[in-house]
């Protein structure tokens, strides 16, 4: 009897491995068709890459040795760099944090508020800081507020979401007991939402930090200012040696600021 | 009715229906009335309404219709400001404890008095001596005599433990009735006999009614004056637990009792031997 079941079962197995592999079959050949598409599309081309190595040895002969004499002409749109990531972390607090309360669904007040307000926050999000600057540097001109700026509206889209996300990890039977007690909405969300959320808000404002770090670097190409700008100014130039020396020091930088945030979100949790 | 009634009554329930959305009600037309200092035990397995009924009581769970008095003030009457001060007196204990993890111990009982704290205190996390006094007296009551625990963090507590903190948290209130969801089912076996004893000698000393939710048999017929069993969220059987016969338990249950007692037997031995 037990070898009949065995059988049955065996048949159950071999079926099931069958509709298996032939569902990987499928998406492996998908796969496989979208990249040779996308490389076409894209001219991708190994040879032409071969053929350009020695283009760019002769570019690396050029940029080196790197030019330090101009370090300390770097000091000041380094710092610029650094302020404008943190100008564009701690502003956004304040926009995305009570926008969080209206998208959570456990302490929106109504559920179509909740519905605009993620769209909000959608929209900021999903636009590039890099876009942002483009359109701000049109309408302020150039210099590192348009890049604060593209940063705070990235950031609040970035953090909304991020903040609505923990205060929906609330739990609601904590609420629940405050509710029964008496507390109004307010305290329940301050005694009963707060407490838990606050370290999960923290961890990700420190990664938004550390992402705004590594953005505001970039925004110096559009002319928003920081270290990117002088970066840009010294491409624009073939002053290659400099080039060397903004690259150092920004991944320099940016190391140190990865190990911070790092090292204070290890703290938190 | 006359006047003299009313004044015995805590909580008078009419014709209370909730349905949540479309679906068949929680519970239906359920017209009930417990005296001050009953013991009342919400009977039945998981999903008759229990729950719903005892959020009724305070209106956690707002009733599709129906009326619900609680120590002759209608719930269903009163302003949002008023609803929240009718709570201030409606303690409250939960299954899964609702306790804030990353609170102290003290900080989480003192939440019991959230209704009437000022804004400006709740805003700073600042509660007045006054407040912290009357924690203490709470955890001392509610069994937690140890000054050491008071503060850790709650996450930091055993089951029992914190059952014992919520229900500090509840005695702060200083409240006319307890609702009780399920408050042991999350507890080991000894624990359940010494979360139930406290509870009772509480609501004797006070004269506080009692509404407490359970699915084991043998507690509720230990500690009820009075047993409502749900059925279908209907009330099937209401009356004190002598009364509760064997075709009753089969018809709340939907099994044989000797299937249920089985369970209870087990845990009556392990319970007397502590």
């Amino acid at each position: 009897m037990t070898t009949v079941i065995a059988a049955g079962v065996l048949d159950a197995v071999m079926e099931e491995r069958r509709v298996n592999r032939r569902q990987y079959a499928i998406i492996g050949m998908v796969v496989l068709a979208a990249t040779l598409w996308s490389a076409w599309g894209t001219e991708f081309n190994i040879p032409k890459l071969i053929e350009g190595l020695p283009l760019i040895y002769d570019l690396g002969g050029r940029m080196l040795p790197p030019d330090f004499t101009i370090l300390p002409d770097l000091m000041w749109p380094m710092i610029e760099t650094l302020e404008m990531a943190l100008l564009g972390t701690t502003i956004p607090i304040f926009f995305a944090l009570p926008l969080a309360f209206l998208a959570a669904v456990n302490t929106t007040p109504a559920p179509i508020v909740s519905v605009i307000v993620r769209l909000f926050i959608g929209v900021f999000r999903t636009v590039p800081e890099l876009i942002w600057a483009m359109v701000l540097v049109t309408a302020v001109g150039l210099g590192p507020f348009p890049g604060v700026m593209a940063l705070v509206l990235h950031s609040i889209g970035g953090l909304g979401k991020f903040y609505y996300e923990a205060i929906e990890s609330a739990d609601p039977g904590v609420m629940e007991a405050m509710e029964s007690a008496g507390a109004s909405r307010f305290k329940v969300i301050l005694y009963g939402v707060m407490p838990n959320v606050i370290p999960i808000m923290m961890s990700s404002t420190l990664f938004y930090w550390e992402y705004n770090n590594r953005a505001s670097t970039v925004l110096g190409l559009v002319g928003a200012g920081g270290i990117g700008l002088a970066l840009t100014h010294a491409l624009q130039d073939f002053r290659y040696p400099e080039v060397v020396t903004c690259l150092i020091l920004i991944v320099l930088i940016l190391v140190v600021i990865d190990r911070i945030s790092a090292f204070l979100r290890g703290k938190i949790i | 009715m006359s006047s003299k009634a009313d004044q015995n009554v805590m909580v008078e329930v009419r014709h209370l229906t909730k349905a949540y959305g479309r679906s068949a009600p929680a519970i239906e037309d359920i017209s009930l009335s417990f005296k001050k200092g009953e013991f009342i035990v919400l009977l039945g397995p998981s999903g008759v309404g229990k729950s719903t009924l005892l959020r009724c009581l305070n209106f956690l769970v707002r009733p599709t219709s129906g009326i619900v008095r609680i120590d002759g003030q209608e719930l269903g009457a009163l302003s949002k400001k008023g609803l929240l001060q009718a709570r201030q007196h409606i303690g409250m204990i939960f299954q899964e404890f609702n306790l804030v993890n990353r609170m102290s111990v003290l900080m989480n009982v003192m939440c019991g008095r959230l209704g009437s704290l000022g804004t400006w205190r709740a805003l700073t996390y600042n509660f007045s001596p006054e407040d912290h006094e009357a924690a203490v007296r709470s955890l001392v009551r509610a069994g937690l005599e140890d000054q050491e625990l008071y503060l850790r963090r709650a996450d930091t507590l055993s089951g029992g433990q914190k059952q014992r903190v919520a229900i500090a948290r509840m005695l702060i209130q200083e409240p006319k009735i307890i609702l009780a969801d399920e408050p042991i089912a999350s507890l080991d076996i000894i624990m359940r006999v010494q979360i139930m004893d406290l509870i009772k000698d509480i609501a004797r000393r006070d004269g506080l009614t009692v509404v407490m939710s359970l699915h084991q048999l043998d507690v509720a017929m230990t500690y009820a004056d009075r047993i409502i069993a749900l059925a279908e969220g209907k009330v099937t059987f209401d009356g004190p637990p002598n009364e509760l016969s064997d075709a009753v338990i089969e018809r709340v249950f939907k099994k044989p009792v000797d299937e249920i007692d089985e369970d209870q037997t087990v845990e009556t031995t392990e319970a007397s031997v502590e």
